[in-house]
C-alpha cells in the first residue's frame, strides 16, 4: 500500500527536536547515531489519520500538548518499592527521566561477562557488535517516532550476553518518569550472542496523573540459538502518552518471546516488530491490554517471516471498559520462498461496557505456498452461560464477573517466566476486574 | 456454410481478435470519446431520459471530478485514461453465425467441458438458433409468467421510461451518487442493466437471470442493476454465466443495488468469467464493481454468492447494510486467480439494527503468479444490540509464485454483540493428492476434487445448475497450473 501522505507543515516532532539540547560529552558513536536520527526525523511527515496505519487513532492530544525535554531528577526507593521484583534484586537498572540513577541500580548479580549498562561503561570487546547492530532493527517504513527516539534518547541501556551464557536472574529495567509536560525517549539495546539466554523486563512507570510523552524503543538482536524473553510492562500515569517500538532480529534456531502488558497511559501505541531472518527460529508476540476510562490503546504488530522453516505465535488479548478504545492490527508476512512456515495469530477482545470500542484487523500476507498460517479474531462479552453457571454455584454477579474477567486476562499472564511478576500482575488484574464488577453491580 | 457479406466478415475477424487482445478498432455509431458535461447530456438525451435522471447523472459527474482513483487495494495496474473511452455506444449485435462449425474450436471445447447443452452453446456463441430453442419465445414465456405474478423484470432503461417513480425513489438510495470513484463514474454514464421489482407478498415464480432477459444484448461496460423486494416478497437473481465472456471494453465499472423491505429476501448469485488476459498478464478485463444491498425492513435477508474466476483485475466488495432489526446478511465467495490475475475482493457487513446477523464464507484460491486478497469489513454499530457475525476466510495456494492476503477490518461499538473471525492459509494437501492418485485419479482430477471440497460451502449456496457448472469451471481454470 502506498500510504505516504502526511501534512506538509513542520512536523510536531521536528519542532520538539529543535527545542531540545543534548550534551556534547557523550561517546562519538552515540553522537553519530543521534545525528542520523535527527536528520530522519526532520525528513519524515508526522502521521495523520489519513494514513492507513494511523487511521483509527488521533494524535491530536499529543500535538495539542506542549512538551519539554525532561530534566534530570531522582526517585526515592519508597516511590518504586511496590514495583520491584525479588528475583531482580541484584539485576536492576533504574532510570529516572531517561538517566540512570546509580543509587538504585544494582547489576552485581549478572553472571560472568554479561553486561548491562551505558555505552561508556561497556567493555571494549563488545563494541564491535554493538556498533554494527545498534539502531539497525527498529526502523520500519515511514515511522517518525523511532528516528525521533534515536535523536533524543537519554542514557541508552546496552545489554550484552556473551556466547553460551545463561543469565538466570531476570534483568529489570525501570524507566521512571516524573514531572509534568515533559518528554523522554527511553532506549534499550539487547545483544544475545550464540547460544545465550536472558530475560529482560522493561518497566515503564509513571505517577498519579502527571502528563508526559514517552517514545520508547527497544531492539533485540539474537544470534544463532540465542534465547531472549522480553517483557514490557507499561504502567504509565493515567495522563501519559506512550509510543513505542519493540523490535527484534532473529538468527538461526533462535527463540524470541515478547510479552507486552499494558495497563496505563491515556494514549498508547505499541509496535512490536519481529524479523525472523533465519531458519528454525521461533517468535512469540503476546500482549494483554486492559483499558478503563477514556484510554486509547493501539497495537500494530509486524511478524515478518523472511526465511523458511520457522514458527510464530501471537496471542493478543484486550479488555475494554467504560469509553475506552482499542485498536489492533497484526500483520504476518511470509515472504517468497519462505516455505514450511507455521504462523498462528489470535486476537480476542472483551467489551465490558456499551461505550467501549474495538477495532481489529488481523492481516496475513503470504507469498509462499507450503505454509500453515491462520488467524482468529473475536469481539464479544462475558458469556451469559458462564455467568449463570457461576451464579448458580452461589457467587454474586459481581464476583462472577470479576472471576471471568480475571480468567480472560490470566491466559497471557500465566506464560510469563518470572514468578513475582506474575503475582504483581495477578493483583493488578484482580484490581481491574474488581473495579469493573463493582461498577457493574451498581448499575 | 453460407456466404458472409464483406461487412460481416470484417466483424467476425474483429470478434476473434477480442480474445487475443484489446487492440480493437470497431466503429461504433458516431459518438465522441471522452467525458464531460456535454457527453453526459448527450447520453441522457439519446436514451430519452426524464430530467431527474439527467440531474442524477450530472450530480454524479461533478462528484466524480473531485474524486481520486483509489490506491489502497492490493492491485497493480496501469490506470485507464478516462478521457479516452467512448461512454455511449449502441452495442453491436453479435455476428450471427450459421452453425457451430464457424465458432472458434477452443471456445467450443470449453463449452463441452462445462457441459453446456448444444442449444445453449449456439446461443452463447452467437449462432442463429432454430425454432425449437428460440430465445425470444423462451423469454416471452418467462415474461408472461412473471407478469402474472406482478413481478417487473426489464432493462433499467425501460424501467426509467415506464416506472420513473420507482427509479426516482430507489436509484442511488443504496449506492449514493458520491459513493466511490468507480460507482460514481457508473452513476454518471451507466449504459444499461437490469431492473427488478417484486411486489408485496410475492415469491418470484422462477430464478431471474440476465441470461433470459428479452433484450439480452451486451449491457456494456457500465452496467447498472436495481432490485427491489417489497414487504414479504422473495427473489433469486443470477448474474453472468460460466461460459467465457469476451468483451472489447477493458474497463468495467458496474453498480448493483438491492433493497429488501420488511420480511423480504433477496438472493443474488454471480458467476464471473471475463477474459483474464493471457499468461503474461497482457490484456484482460478490469472489473471494478460496487455491489451493495440494504436490509431496510425488519426480518429481511440479503444473500450474496459469487464465483469469481475471470478478469485481470477484480475489485469487488458485495456488501449488506443491516438496518432493519433481525435482518440477516450473507456472503459466500469463491475467488480463483491464476496466471497474472489479481483479485481484491471481500464484503462489508454493516450492522445497524438490533439482533442482526451476518455470515461470511470466503474461499480464495491462488495459482500461477496471481495475487488474491480478501478484504472485508464487519462493523457493529452502537445500537446494534445482540448482533452477531461469523466470518471464515480460507486461502489455498497452488504453486510457489502466487500470493494470498487477508485484510479483515473488524469494528465493534457494542458490548452485547459478538464477532468471530477466522482465517487460514495453506497449501493444497500433498497427502490428499497422493491418496487420490493412489486410488487411480490423475493429478489434475485429484486437485479438482480437492478444490471442490474446499469450495463446497459456497457452491451449495448456488442454484443447482450453476453449481454444477461452477465446479467444472474451476477445474478448467486450474488446468495446467500444477506440475
Amino acid at each position: 500500500m502506498t500510504d505516504t501522505k502526511g501534512e506538509n507543515k513542520t512536523s510536531f516532532l521536528a519542532e520538539l527536536l529543535n527545542k531540545s539540547k543534548f550534551g556534547a560529552d557523550e561517546p562519538g558513536f552515540l553522537q553519530k547515531v543521534r545525528k542520523t536520527g535527527a536528520e530522519r526525523t526532520l525528513s519524515l511527515p508526522f502521521p495523520t489519520s489519513k494514513v492507513e496505519e494511523w487511521r483509527q487513532i488521533s494524535l491530536k492530544p499529543l500535538e495539542r500538548g506542549e512538551f519539554f525535554q525532561a530534566e534530570r531528577t531522582a526517585v526515592n526507593e519508597s516511590e518504586i518499592s511496590d514495583f520491584l521484583f525479588n528475583e531482580s534484586s541484584q539485576s536492576r537498572i533504574v532510570l529516572s527521566n531517561g538517566r540512570v540513577q546509580d543509587s538504585l541500580t544494582n547489576v552485581s548479580g549478572l553472571v560472568g561477562d554479561c553486561f548491562a549498562g551505558t555505552f561508556a561503561d561497556m567493555p571494549d570487546k563488545y563494541r564491535k557488535n554493538v556498533e554494527k547492530r545498534f539502531n539497525s532493527v527498529a526502523q520500519y517504513g515511514d515511522d517518525p517516532f523511532v528516528p525521533f527516539n534515536t535523536a533524543t534518547f537519554g542514557d541508552v541501556i546496552f545489554v550484552y550476553v556473551p556466547k553460551n551464557i545463561q543469565e538466570k536472574a531476570p534483568l529489570h529495567i525501570m524507566h521512571v518518569t516524573k514531572g509534568d509536560a515533559t518528554y523522554t525517549s527511553p532506549r534499550v539495546f539487547i545483544f544475545a550472542e550464540r547460544h545465550s539466554d536472558i530475560t529482560v523486563i522493561e518497566d515503564f512507570i509513571g505517577f498519579d496523573e502527571s502528563t508526559y510523552f514517552n517514545t520508547a524503543v527497544s531492539e533485540t538482536v539474537l544470534e544463532d540459538e540465542a534465547h531472549v524473553t522480553h517483557v514490557k510492562l507499561q504502567r504509565e500515569s493515567t495522563n501519559a502518552i506512550h509510543i513505542s517500538r519493540i523490535a527484534s532480529h532473529l538468527g538461526r534456531g533462535s527463540n524470541y518471546n515478547s510479552y507486552t502488558i499494558s495497563i496505563g497511559a491515556k494514549l498508547f501505541r505499541n509496535e512490536p516488530l519481529a524479523l525472523v531472518d533465519d531458519e528454525n527460529a521461533h517468535a512469540t508476540l503476546d500482549g494483554l491490554v486492559m483499558l478503563r476510562g477514556d484510554q486509547v490503546a493501539d497495537t500494530h504488530s509486524i511478524l515478518d517471516h523472511l526465511k523458511p522453516n520457522c514458527t510464530s505465535h501471537q496471542l493478543h488479548k484486550v479488555i475494554a471498559h467504560d469509553t475506552a478504545k482499542s485498536v489492533f492490527n497484526g500483520k504476518i508476512f511470509v515472504r517468497k520462498d519462505s516455505q514450511q512456515i507455521d504462523a498462528f495469530q489470535e486476537n480476542r477482545n472483551l467489551l465490558l461496557s456499551a461505550d467501549a470500542t474495538v477495532f481489529t484487523k488481523p492481516q496475513l500476507e503470504i507469498f509462499a505456498d507450503d505454509v500453515k498460517c491462520s488467524h482468529g479474531a473475536t469481539i464479544g462479552q462475558l458469556s451469559q452461560d458462564e455467568l449463570f453457571y457461576l451464579m448458580s454455584r452461589g457467587l454474586s454477579q459481581a464476583q462472577s464477573t470479576q472471576m471471568l474477567t480475571y480468567g480472560f486476562a490470566l491466559e497471557v499472564i500465566d506464560n510469563l517466566p518470572v514468578e513475582s511478576l506474575r503475582d504483581q500482575l495477578a493483583v493488578e488484574v484482580e484490581r481491574f476486574a474488581n473495579s469493573v464488577s463493582a461498577q457493574k453491580a451498581t448499575v | 456454410m453460407s456466404k458472409l457479406s464483406e461487412a460481416e466478415a470484417v466483424e467476425v475477424a474483429a470478434a476473434k481478435k477480442y480474445k487475443y487482445g484489446f487492440k480493437t478498432n470497431i466503429e461504433y455509431e458516431d459518438f465522441p470519446k471522452g467525458l464531460n458535461e456535454d457527453i453526459i447530456r448527450e447520453i441522457s438525451k439519446r436514451k430519452n431520459e426524464p430530467d431527474f435522471m439527467l440531474e442524477f447523472r450530472l450530480k454524479s459527474f461533478h462528484n466524480w471530478l473531485a474524486m481520486e482513483e483509489p490506491e489502497w487495494p492490493n492491485l497493480h495496474y496501469k490506470k485507464p485514461n478516462y478521457n479516452d473511452i467512448q461512454y455511449y455506444s449502441i452495442p453491436k449485435k453479435k455476428p450471427k453465425l450459421d452453425s457451430l462449425d464457424e465458432v472458434d474450436p477452443e471456445i467450443l471445447e470449453t463449452y463441452n467441458k462445462l457441459g453446456i447443452p448444444l442449444q445453449e452453446q449456439k446461443m452463447l456463441a452467437g449462432v442463429a438458433v432454430d425454432a425449437v430453442f428460440d430465445s425470444v419465445s423462451v423469454a416471452t414465456t418467462f415474461k408472461e409468467k412473471l407478469a402474472e405474478a406482478g413481478v417487473i423484470f426489464c432493462s433499467i432503461s425501460e424501467a426509467i421510461q415506464e416506472h420513473p417513480e420507482l427509479i426516482k425513489k430507489y436509484l442511488g438510495s443504496v449506492v449514493p451518487a458520491n459513493d466511490n470513484f468507480f460507482a460514481t463514474l457508473n452513476s454518471a454514464v451507466f449504459s444499461d442493466g437490469s431492473f427488478c421489482y417484486v411486489p408485496k407478498g410475492v415469491t418470484c415464480p422462477m430464478e431471474l437471470s440476465t441470461y433470459f432477459r428479452i433484450n439480452n444484448e451486451n449491457s456494456g461496460q457500465f452496467e447498472r442493476t436495481l432490485i427491489i423486494a417489497e414487504e414479504g416478497s422473495s427473489v433469486s437473481y443470477l448474474e453472468g454465466c460460466t461460459a467465457p465472456m469476451f468483451d472489447t471494453n477493458q474497463l468495467h465499472a458496474a453498480v448493483v443495488e438491492l433493497v429488501a423491505l420488511d420480511n423480504a429476501e433477496i438472493r443474488y448469485s454471480t458467476v464471473q468469467n471475463w477474459y483474464p488476459g493471457d499468461e503474461n498478464g497482457v490484456g484482460g478485463i478490469f472489473n471494478f464493481v460496487t455491489k451493495r444491498g440494504i436490509c431496510r425492513g425488519v426480518n429481511s435477508k440479503i444473500s450474496w454468492t459469487q464465483v469469481e474466476t475471470g478478469s485481470a483485475i477484480t475489485w469487488k466488495y458485495p456488501s449488506v447494510i443491516l438496518k432493519g432489526d433481525n435482518s440477516i446478511g450473507e456472503f459466500y465467495s469463491v475467488a480463483l486467480t491464476n496466471d497474472m490475475q489479481q483479485a481484491d475482493t471481500g464484503t462489508k457487513m454493516i450492522h445497524l439494527g438490533k439482533n442482526t446477523k451476518s455470515t461470511i464464507v470466503s474461499k480464495g484460491i491462488s495459482a500461477g503468479k496471481s495475487q488474491n486478497s480478501y478484504r472485508g469489513l464487519v462493523k457493529i454499530g452502537k445500537k446494534a444490540d445482540g448482533s452477531r457475525n461469523y466470518s471464515v476466510c480460507d486461502s489455498m495456494l497452488i504453486g510457489d509464485q502466487c500470493g494470498a492476503h487477508t485484510f479483515p477490518y473488524i469494528e465493534s461499538n457494542n458490548s452485547s454483540s459478538s464477532v468471530e473471525h477466522e482465517a487460514t492459509t495453506s497449501k493444497i494437501g500433498e497427502d490428499q493428492i497422493f491418496y487420490l492418485q493412489q486410488r487411480g485419479l490423475d493429478e489434475e482430477e485429484a486437485i479438482s476434487l480437492i478444490i471442490n471440497g474446499f469450495c463446497k460451502e459456497v457452491f451449495k449456496e448456488l442454484p443447482m445448475e450453476f453449481a454444477v457448472e461452477a465446479t467444472k469451471l474451476l477445474a478448467i481454470k486450474l488446468e495446467g497450473s500444477v506440475g
